[in-house]
């Protein structure tokens, strides 16, 4: 067995991943927790596609539920045109082609096992010979920007944050997936390390020609790295788009609100509206109509009664709320 | 493969505990003492079963019995190492066993968890509503007296414990993003278990089992002491603290020697679960 790339089959009109109507409701009836609720997207191939959101709207739940750790609610999960689950795409093989960067370097690392070994550890799984997979390491390590004599024998411990988000980079790579789905992979770091992971991250995409889901809080980096962005607002998507457009002509209020929310670089661009105020509502109670109405600066009264469709402003960019116009084109 | 080989794991646990000398001086006394007691026949000056009417109740310093002799005129030397043998294992047997067995039970139920886990910590749960000394003495008692009831009386007195330990540092690792990313490989739960999760639950499991020791020595005594562990005349701590009670007026000192061995054991099996705690601990 050689774990050889796995090969295109759609070809590259067709959206690697679809995700459609997922949802994840945790708890019992009565308090459920909404922490994802009809989430639909596609990531194309060889894109970078951003998710973007405060604290507990939802992102961390749909990358695991994509990934298969937590069993959806409702909803499907289609791969390269394939559904994922019985029937289809075995879960097995899917996980070869998803793999995982996780925001915490140290909790996401082995204590007990050499870098070498953590890296070398889907790969052996999944039937690689261990001189194969001693080989494949070296590569890896070599190809994350990591010396192999010098690290390969390590223990996490010994290792700087940036350095264990490399290793945790290579091992995602191991099993030469197609896909990889980064939660919050340089939040943890410091500004210079998270700009040279960063600046790896999109090395590796070109070299072995990656599809990446890019979760984060913080917009520069979504900017800077993504093709396209999608923002969640507690469970739901409110706007996606290509990122030139979407953060130069955001639709969606809470769009708005967040890019208004970054602190400006220039003296003569103060921001002069205050930001978006209050914590998201409780999940386990969902405000009627559009999600957002309680905070939203310009809520009308339709919006607490009705909840908005996904309007299309251009081919590519969409958003969930009444006040969004379709551009003519 | 490569040039550079930085210490592993358990050298840097060996070479921290090097540096606690209350750990080495314990261990080093319990390892004396088992040495002693390998080498009983060689060591003790006479049989602990041999008594003498003439010889009864001689103090510390009798000449030819440098710590006197018991109720009987036996040895106390010869019956303190003979002793020891029982106590050491009524001490460290039920705990072997109850490792062995509550550490499995406790990973599955920490792992699996479901119904599968809630089963094991209620039937758990059903254990830990009695007092452990009433455990013992119930479950012995229902027995009979013998070692081997003894021992199979303790073990599951340490078995809920220990599952409950185990459950609980194994749930605390499920969760931890290495188990999920191996998840995520598609590595099968054996397979997770043995390579991520069983590493770094041990250490603290085995710590805790440790410090069993020592309270399974003085349960052992206490059951030997009631009459429902070893029967006389074998010579065993807990039970020789019982015969020499009714000479604790003529001599006190010889009353207590047995004692005195069974706290200075638990004392140092303590203090060794301790340094073993600190020494494992990789963030010191």
């Amino acid at each position: 067995m050689t774990l050889a790339p796995i090969p295109d089959r759609g070809g590259p009109a067709q959206p690697l991943l679809l995700v459609k109507d997922l949802s994840k409701h945790f708890g019992k009836s009565g308090s459920v927790v909404r922490a994802v609720d009809g989430v639909s997207f596609a990531i194309r191939k060889g894109e970078t596609l951003g998710i973007v959101g405060e604290s507990g709207c939802g992102k961390s739940t749909t990358s695991r539920l994509i990934m298969g750790l937590i069993d959806p609610t409702a909803g499907e999960v289609i791969f390269d045109g394939e559904h994922v689950g019985p029937g289809g795409l075995s879960v097995a093989e899917f996980r070869r082609q998803v793999q995982m960067v996780f925001q915490d370097s140290y909790a996401s690392l082995n204590p007990r096992l050499t870098i070498s070994e953590s890296i070398g550890f889907a790969p052996r799984v999944h039937g690689l010979s261990r001189e194969a997979t001693n080989a494949r390491v070296r590569d890896l390590l070599a190809a994350v920007g990591l010396e192999p004599d010098q690290f390969a024998q390590r223990y996490p411990h010994e290792l700087s944050g940036g350095q264990r988000q490399r290793v945790n980079i290579a091992r995602a790579l191991a099993l030469r997936p197609r896909l990889i789905i980064l939660d919050e992979p340089v939040s943890a770091l410091d500004k210079s390390v998270e700009a040279q992971v960063l600046n790896l991250l999109v090395d590796l995409k070109a070299e072995f020609g990656l599809s990446y889901l890019f979760i984060s809080h913080d917009l520069n980096v979504v900017q800077y790295i993504s093709d396209r962005v999608l923002v969640m607002y507690l469970g739901r998507v409110a706007e996606i788009g290509p990122v030139d457009d979407l953060y130069a002509h955001p639709s969606h209020p809470y769009t708005r609100a967040l890019l208004a929310s970054r602190p400006s670089m220039d003296p003569d661009h103060r921001r002069t509206t205050p930001p978006l105020t209050g914590d998201p509502p409780n999940p386990v109670n969902v405000p009627s109509g559009c999600r957002f109405h309680p905070r939203c600066a310009q809520v009308m009264p339709k919006c607490s009664a009705a909840e908005p469709e996904m309007v299309k402003i251009n081919a590519d960019h969409q958003a969930a709320c009444f006040l969004a116009e379709t551009v003519p084109a | 493969m490569s040039t550079t080989r930085p210490e592993g794991y358990w050298s840097g646990v060996f070479k921290r505990l090097k540096r606690d000398k209350l750990t080495l001086i314990c261990s080093g006394i319990l390892l004396l003492m088992l040495i002693v007691m390998i080498a009983a026949p060689l060591i003790a000056p006479h049989s602990p079963y041999q008594g003498s009417m003439i010889r009864r109740l001689k103090p510390i310093g009798f000449p030819g019995y440098p710590l006197g002799t018991d109720e009987l005129g036996r040895d106390m030397i010869a019956r303190l190492i003979y002793g020891g043998r029982l106590s050491w294992t009524l001490g460290i047997s039920p705990v072997v066993i109850a490792f062995t067995i509550g550490g499995m039970l406790g990973i599955i139920a920490g792992y699996a968890g479901g119904w599968l886990g809630m089963l094991i910590m209620r039937v758990t749960d059903i254990f830990y509503a009695f007092p452990s000394v009433l455990l013992a003495v119930a479950i012995s008692g229902a027995l009979g007296a013998g070692i081997f009831n003894a021992v199979l009386a303790l073990t599951l007195v340490f078995i809920p414990p220990i599952i409950r330990v185990a459950e609980s540092v194994t749930t605390s690792v499920r969760v931890l993003d290495y188990v999920e990313s191996a998840r995520a490989s598609g590595a099968g739960a054996f397979t997770i278990v043995r390579v991520h999760v069983l590493p770094n639950v041990l250490g603290p499991i085995f710590v805790y089992a440790t410090n069993l020791i020592s309270v399974s020595m003085i349960l052992a005594s206490g059951l030997s002491f009631l009459g429902l562990g070893t029967k006389p005349p074998e010579p065993e701590w807990g039970l020789m603290l019982n015969t020499l009670r009714t000479a604790i007026y003529n001599q006190p000192l010889i009353a207590m020697l047995p004692g005195v061995c069974i706290f200075i054991t638990s004392i140092c099996f303590n203090m060794v679960s301790d340094g073993l705690r600190s020494a494992m601990d990789v963030r010191n």
